[in-house]
């Protein structure tokens, strides 16, 4: 197998003693689109840096197209790098900010002013090359930002938290513009995003990265399913997987907390051979359904909350002391009180102590 | 109505201003036109232009005057130099260190120019800590001379003016986003082109501002070159206090004040016109 386009191995790196990154390996094809997701403070950020140059690794490597980049100063990599705030220059017209990285490589003219065309014509802000950035809006001088980065033609494009400081409307048409941005040029991608729906949506594999380590890397759909750990279960999708515990008995049966409870024949064939006092059951709303209470197999619950989202419900079911997600039809009746909840398909399940998917199940 | 009031309440202000700097000035302004009397301490009231004729022609003066405003561009120069790289790195520290630090800057100058220009003599002097200092590590045999010349003026104006430069360019430079200085690096700049075309063009109304400081400072001095210059170079402010203490030419004396401050008047409007340049440009607003 040829090595990947932009490949990180053993990257560590800590402030002051502080782990921000623990160890490290990741890989991107070219063209390709990746997200590194986690919350803030688990080092994706670091991570982005790292690759730009902007910080040194304490240890590990990189290598873009073949080059081993670890040592080169950030200008001489060619990556192009899109911060969250977009770090224009506000002493600089519109197409001087975009003919920068052109002018560091003394370009020349004519050659310059056809690309700072390109790259405006690109993110559609042609009619604005002569203004300052003070003068443009949020989203415009994002995409100003944007049209910097991709005029000197980078070998990767890093982007860093691209759609945090736009509000929310303004946030749907530039998700689908900049998946429109990456399938035009073909640019390898990275983004940086702590939103797990953004993650989804836009890349093409994400890496999911938790407290300085990536948990998991893998397209959006295996995440979603396969989870490699409650984390990862419990950090992406929308609801997030509850975790339900279920407990072995001395006699082989299982409980859900005090009560003992009869798994569907299907689930008992997985949770039987798992040789543990204890499971977690990653669940989310299509895994399960609503029974009645004294139904076959169902676990006991109680309604608490229902939230009407139009063409659907979520119900809020708790259940030996732990809240599920449930998803009704929006013209579903439903009261509250006392109903049964019916897993209906096989959901992840994890290890209680360590939070690692069991590998025989899901 | 209210404007009756307003000139009411700030006639207290403007009798004491007036008392305290105006008439001091206007009198200054009065006794430039006048003379000393030979061999008298009695001033003849009478008009002349005499004071002015002979600054005008007497190359002693011109030289002076031209040293004195020389000695106070390369100290600005001298000061923008060491002061960028130290207010940058300032800027950058958290906001509790650069108190601290500012603190430690500011403190020297509050004890006040004497007390600092003779430590400098301490440091300085043909038998002084740093001669001393090369001496003992075998790099010279001979004292180096650092006193008694410019070169001894100019380290002392630096010292004693480098924190009117700094503090200026701290305020501008922290008010940068670090991340400008990223973008301009991951877009191709080494950190010199870094300087020359982010730090510096926006950091120019802390230039201008700590340069003005310094250049004021430094050309109106009168401790650092008279102790530091040992008698042997004469600036402006040497050559004031010769006429007016020393050979008691007050009238004179006033003279030569009148023409620095016309000098330093004519500069600072030049300074504001340029500064005016540059804020017709909309460079101000930030980032965000």
């Amino acid at each position: 197998m040829t090595p990947a386009y932009l490949s990180i191995t053993g990257m560590a790196k800590a402030y002051r003693g502080t782990p921000a990154l623990r160890l490290v390996d990741l890989s991107v094809n070219e063209g390709e689109f990746l997200a590194l997701l986690g919350p803030s403070g688990c080092g994706k950020s670091t991570l982005l840096r790292l690759v730009a140059g902007l910080l040194q690794p304490d240890a590990g490597s990189i290598t873009l197209a073949g080059q081993s980049i670890e040592r080169l100063p950030p200008h001489q990599r060619d990556i192009g790098l899109v911060f969250q705030n977009y770090a224009l220059f506000p002493h600089m017209s519109v197409a001087k900010n975009v003919r920068f990285g052109l002018s560091m490589r003394n370009m020349p003219r004519a050659e310059a002013d056809q690309r700072v065309g390109e790259a405006l014509a690109l993110v559609k802000l042609e009619h604005l090359a002569a203004r300052m950035p003070s003068e443009l809006s949020g989203g415009q001088q994002q995409r100003v930002a944007l049209a910097r980065a991709i005029a000197i033609r980078p070998r990767l494009l890093l982007l860093d938290e691209p759609l945090s400081n736009l509000d929310a409307v303004l946030r749907n048409s530039v998700r689908t513009e900049l998946r429109e941005l990456h399938a035009r040029t073909g640019l390898t991608v990275v983004m940086v995003t702590h939103d797990q729906a953004e993650a989804m949506t836009m890349a093409d594999r994400i890496a999911v990265m938790s407290d300085g380590l990536i948990l998991q890397h893998d397209t959006p759909q295996v995440i979603y399913e396969q989870p490699a750990s409650d984390f990862v279960a419990k950090f992406v999708g929308t609801p997030p997987a509850a975790m339900l515990r279920v407990d072995r008995k001395h006699d082989g049966g299982f409980g859900l907390g005090t009560s003992p409870w009869t798994p569907s024949p299907e689930l008992a064939r997985v949770l039987e051979p798992i040789q543990r006092v204890g499971v977690a059951l990653g669940l989310r709303p299509d895994h399960l359904a609503l029974t009645a209470p004294d139904a076959p197999h169902a676990m006991p619950g109680t309604i608490r909350t229902i939230e009407y989202l139009g063409a659907e419900r979520l119900v809020h079911v708790e259940v030996g002391g732990q809240l599920l997600v449930l998803r009704l039809s929006g013209d579903a009746a439903v009261g509250k009180g006392e109903v049964g909840v019916a897993i209906t398909r096989v959901p992840p399940i994890f290890d209680i102590e360590t939070g690692l998917r069991l590998a025989s199940t899901g | 109505m209210a404007r009756k009031s307003t000139v009411l309440l700030l006639t207290p202000g403007l009798l004491l201003t007036g008392a305290v700097f105006l008439s001091p000035f206007v009198f200054l302004g009065l006794t430039s036109f006048w003379t000393q009397r030979p061999n008298s301490l009695l001033i003849d009231p009478a008009f002349t232009l005499v004071n002015y004729v002979r600054i005008a022609t007497d190359s002693f003066f011109l030289g002076t005057l031209f040293r004195t405003i020389l000695l106070g561009i390369v100290t600005v120069a001298i000061c923008l130099l060491l002061g960028l790289p130290i207010a940058r790195w300032i800027a950058r520290r958290a906001v509790r260190t650069r108190g601290i630090l500012v603190v430690l800057m500011v403190t020297p100058m509050v004890s006040g120019a004497l007390v600092q220009t003779l430590g400098l003599v301490n440091l300085l002097s043909l038998l002084g800590v740093i001669n001393g200092l090369l001496k003992q590590l075998g790099l010279i045999d001979w004292s180096i001379r650092f006193l008694g010349n410019e070169g001894g003026v100019l380290i002392g104006l630096v010292q004693a003016f480098l924190p009117l430069m700094v503090l200026p360019l701290i305020t501008t430079l922290a008010k940068l986003p670090e991340d400008l200085e990223a973008a301009a690096r991951s877009l191709g700049a080494p950190a010199w082109r870094v300087w020359v075309t982010i730090i510096l063009p926006l950091a120019m109304p802390g230039i201008l501002a700590g340069s003005i400081l310094v250049f004021f400072a430094s050309v109106t001095s009168f401790v650092t070159p008279q102790i530091l210059g040992q008698g042997k170079v004469q600036t402006f402010g040497t050559v004031m206090y010769q006429q007016s203490a020393l050979v008691n030419d007050w009238p004179f004396a006033s003279a030569l004040a009148m023409a620095m401050m016309l000098v330093l008047g004519v500069l600072l409007l030049a300074v504001r016109a340029v500064r005016r340049g540059l804020e017709r440009r909309p460079v101000i607003g930030s980032a965000s």
